[in-house]
């Protein structure tokens, strides 16, 4: 019963940070209709950008972490509006091949600037004094950072919910997403609602990183599994839907987890299965809508 | 028929013809680096060229097809490190073998939209790669295996040239055969209009499924014979770096035309062994700044932009271009 | 009856297209459809050819069931459909664009070994000939006039002795003469050969020129069917199309 309990909160853990990739990429396509092959990167950027503010930055402090919480986001929105703004506005509209050549090239580059800036060796960002000990739930033990995850996660998903519903850069979204073509007819700014959204999913990978930082080490190779991961939990969860996307993660999250228990060496191709399953029974995700 | 993209089954017979005469004289005039070189591009220009019966062809963009090459790769080297089966043999059941995980992948992935077969085909991709990777025992995992045996027969590196041109040489040819005849021309029709060949009695499903099944046939194959230029096999030539690597040899020489993928493999073998000569490390990074630089400027490759430029608009009207309606 | 509809009705979230329509054809009739905008008859085709599955209904043709049957099938049948907004391939040649749709009657969509060529040549030069495009064979569908792609793609779905076909606005964009000479040979050609035709037109000339029996649709409902005489004097069907 333990065991369970961890498992389960472990999942969850995996689960928010997932669903945080997940949200960010899944608002790109359904208000950009672009695909990213990068975002992924961005995550992995966010976890060495993290590394390098706590120990260049802060000299390696404890609680530097939180500094960096705050900064990484920031400095992957800059990135992502960068990337935007002078690269993937000139495939708008085009047909899919050159999006994904464009970004996934941008794969290609991220993979050796990591080289590059950071080296080869893993990377292990200080760990957090606050809130880094454990917590007695029913008597079980677990991580505090753990629960804060899943609670930041979950502060998340109801920033962006109301962000979505409530606000005025949410309805212009949501108008984007419904017909881009209208909207600039009507004389709506698209270009920025574009530009603002990926720059938003690029601050929630930001935050997705920063987060994961301290639940593993960080080394080359994760962006290929994390890209794929977040494509998968996209598809999932339907398209632009931010709902599906934290109904995806969470099932992958807790699949990954008890899998890992009973059956590690097939996880991954339980997730595929998962993936496979859903297309076939729902082409267009949990809670998508025909966008491609 | 690819219209009005620099080929029209006349001038891309005579090309190939021309390569045909000229390459058996190559080792007069090189050898060693420069002869193993040219192998490499052989080897990846079959892999290209089949990749493309399924892209240029197809209408079907495959960001996993190195795991079918790794998969013929890791057969052949495997058998021959540890039986004594026929090459020829042990070379057909690679392409088997890759087949056969070409008909599970496809058969789950064809019926999708573009956009989500490119997804799937990338995930599949690296569960392949997941799979080689992790069966240590099998495989020898990240370590991979070394010092693979090669026939006694092809011993001799101008044997191993000409085993190496005339298999590639033969089945680049079969593949040009294939996308001539009814089946091709369907095939072609599908990636034009998928909508409009269904109502004419095609089964679009099982057409692009036979497709992929052959093109992964020859994508193993190109693995199987790559093993015996490196005589070794490692995970990354599974991974997604490879998939790029000949996804772009596709897109860089024009994937409209048949010799397009042939072109875009002697660009890519020739930048790579520049760039690892000069500047050892930054491969990925130059090979990434070359996809972004194709998709901004020269998305229909250099023949294609060639074809563009010369032709006019001739076959390049709305039909080209991927449609989502898929 | 060649081929008979029970029932058929097919909803879109809440708006129904076609609304239970039952109507039979006579083998060798040529049948007219009409009907205002948004009346759900492209809808109704594409119940029939297979391009949607219908949400209730029947269709047999031939006595055999072909409901919610997926489109290369119903072609293999010998339904043959053109479409409303022209379906072509901007690429291919006349010439190649029948001789596609010869592969595919012969059976020789996955034939590996036979170099395709010219195959079939004769043919498709008869087809081509027969709605007189014969000078047109290697022109590319981009650059044939409207009136010349309306032609091929009646060639395309008549190539391989189809039984019924069904004709989406096959006159769509062109003036009245062309329109007319059009449909001229398409009656001809049913004549000449065993062929039932389905015909949606907006022309009323045409369709009052050429149809033996008319059925009427509105809001996807059947609400009239008979000679043309008989629809000329209906006064629903006045109603609909003059208003009140």
């Amino acid at each position: 019963m333990e065991t369970i309990f961890l498992i389960l909160v472990g999942g969850l853990t995996k689960a928010s940070i997932y669903y945080l990739v997940a949200a960010g990429l899944t608002l790109v396509f359904g208000v950009g209709k672009v695909i990213n092959f990068a975002h992924g990167s961005f995550y992995v950027l966010a976890m060495y950008v993290t590394f390098s503010i706590t120990t260049k930055l802060f000299g390696g402090s404890a609680n530097s972490f939180w500094f960096a919480l705050v900064l990484t986001p920031i400095s992957l929105g800059i990135i992502g509006w960068i990337v935007e703004r002078f690269l993937l506005r000139w495939v708008y509209g085009k047909e899919h091949l050159i999006q994904l050549l464009l970004t996934f090239g941008l794969v290609y580059i991220f993979s050796d600037v990591y080289r590059l800036f950071w080296g080869v060796m893993p990377k292990i960002v200080p760990h957090t004094e606050f809130l880094g000990g454990s917590i007695s739930i029913m008597d079980v033990i677990v991580p505090q950072f753990n629960l804060a995850v899943i609670a930041c996660s979950l502060l998340v998903f109801i920033a962006l919910s109301s962000l979505i519903s409530n606000t005025r850069f949410g309805r212009l979204s949501r108008a984007v997403a419904a017909d881009g073509e209208m909207c600039d007819i009507l004389g709506i700014n698209t270009f920025s609602v574009y530009s603002g959204i990926f720059a938003l999913g690029s601050v929630l990978a930001g935050i997705g990183g920063a987060l994961a930082t301290q639940l593993g080490v960080v080394h080359l190779g994760m962006d290929a599994h994390i890209t794929i991961l977040a494509f998968i939990l996209v598809i999932v969860g339907g398209v632009g839907s931010v709902k599906g996307a934290a109904a995806a993660a969470v099932i992958v999250g807790l699949v990954e987890s008890f899998g890992a228990l009973f059956l590690s060496e097939i996880v991954l191709v339980l997730i595929y299965l998962v993936m496979v399953i859903v297309l076939l029974v729902r082409p267009f995700g949990l809670f998508g809508r025909p966008v491609f | 028929m690819l219209r009005g993209f620099g080929t029209s089954g006349v001038s891309t017979g005579k090309a190939l013809i021309a390569l045909g005469v000229f390459l058996p004289f190559l080792p007069l005039f090189i050898h060693g680096y420069w002869l193993h070189l040219v192998m490499e591009i052989l080897v990846l220009s079959l892999f290209a060229v089949s990749l493309n019966l399924v892209m240029g062809y197809g209408g079907m963009i495959s960001f996993g097809h190195a795991g079918f090459y790794g998969v013929g790769l890791y057969i052949t080297a495997g058998f021959l490190k540890n039986s004594t089966l026929a090459f020829p043999a042990v070379l057909l059941l690679a392409s088997a073998g890759g087949a056969f995980c070409g008909l599970i992948v496809g058969f789950l992935s064809v019926r999708l939209r573009a956009f989500y077969f490119a997804i799937l085909t990338l995930a599949f991709g690296q569960l392949i790669w997941a799979i080689i990777f992790k069966w240590y025992s099998v495989t020898g995992g990240e370590d991979g295996m070394i010092g693979i045996p090669i026939p006694p027969f092809l011993s001799k590196e101008i044997s191993l040239y000409f085993f190496i041109l005339i298999v590639s040489a033969a089945c680049i040819g079969l593949i040009y055969w294939i996308v001539n005849t009814p089946f091709g021309r369907v095939l072609s029709s599908i990636r034009e209009n998928s909508e409009r060949t269904e109502s004419i009695g095609v089964s679009v499903d099982r057409h692009r499924l036979i497709a992929f099944v052959i093109s992964t046939f020859f994508s193993a194959l190109a693995g199987g014979l790559y093993c015996l230029l490196s005589r070794s096999a490692f995970p990354d030539l599974v991974e997604w770096g490879k998939s790029g690597e000949v996804l772009l040899s596709c897109v860089l020489g024009g994937m409209y035309s048949f010799v397009g993928p042939i072109l875009g493999s002697m660009m890519m073998i020739f930048l790579q062994s520049v760039v690892t000569s000069f500047f050892t490390e930054r491969w990925p990074l130059i090979l990434g700044g070359i996809f972004v630089f194709v998709s901004l400027a020269v998305p229909r490759g250099v023949l294609g932009t060639v074809q563009e430029k010369l032709g006019g608009s001739r076959g390049l009207v709305k039909g080209s271009e991927l449609r989502d309606d898929h | 009856m060649i081929i008979e509809v029970e029932g058929l009705s097919k909803s879109f979230g809440g708006v129904t297209a076609v609304n239970d329509v039952s109507l039979s054809l006579k083998k060798r009739e040529i049948r007219g459809l009409i009907g205002p905008n948004g009346a759900g008859k492209t809808t109704f085709f594409k119940l029939l050819a297979g391009n949607l599955s219908p949400d209730r209904g029947q269709v047999l043709f031939e006595g055999e069931d072909i409901t919610g049957l997926k489109p290369y099938k119903i072609y293999r049948k010998g339904i043959h459909k053109t479409f409303q907004h022209l379906n072509l391939y901007p690429n291919l040649t006349a010439f190649e664009s029948v001789q596609l749709a010869l592969f595919s009657q012969h059976n020789r969509r996955s034939d590996l070994l036979s170099w395709a060529g010219r195959m079939f040549e004769s043919e498709v030069v008869e087809v081509l000939r027969s709605v007189g495009l014969e000078d047109k064979s290697e022109v590319l569908s981009s650059a044939l006039s409207h009136g010349e792609r309306r032609r091929l793609d009646l060639g395309i779905a008549l190539a391989g002795s189809p039984k019924l076909l069904l004709l989406d606005e096959a006159a769509s964009g062109l003036a009245p003469e062309e329109a007319r000479e059009i449909m001229d040979l398409v009656t001809r050609l049913a004549r000449e050969r065993d062929l039932t035709i389905f015909f949606v037109e907006h022309d009323m000339s045409v369709v009052f020129g050429m149809a033996e029996r008319i059925c009427v649709l509105h809001l996807g409902t059947l609400i009239a069917e008979g000679s043309p005489d008989e629809i000329r004097m209906n006064e629903e069907v006045k109603k609909i199309y003059l208003g009140e």
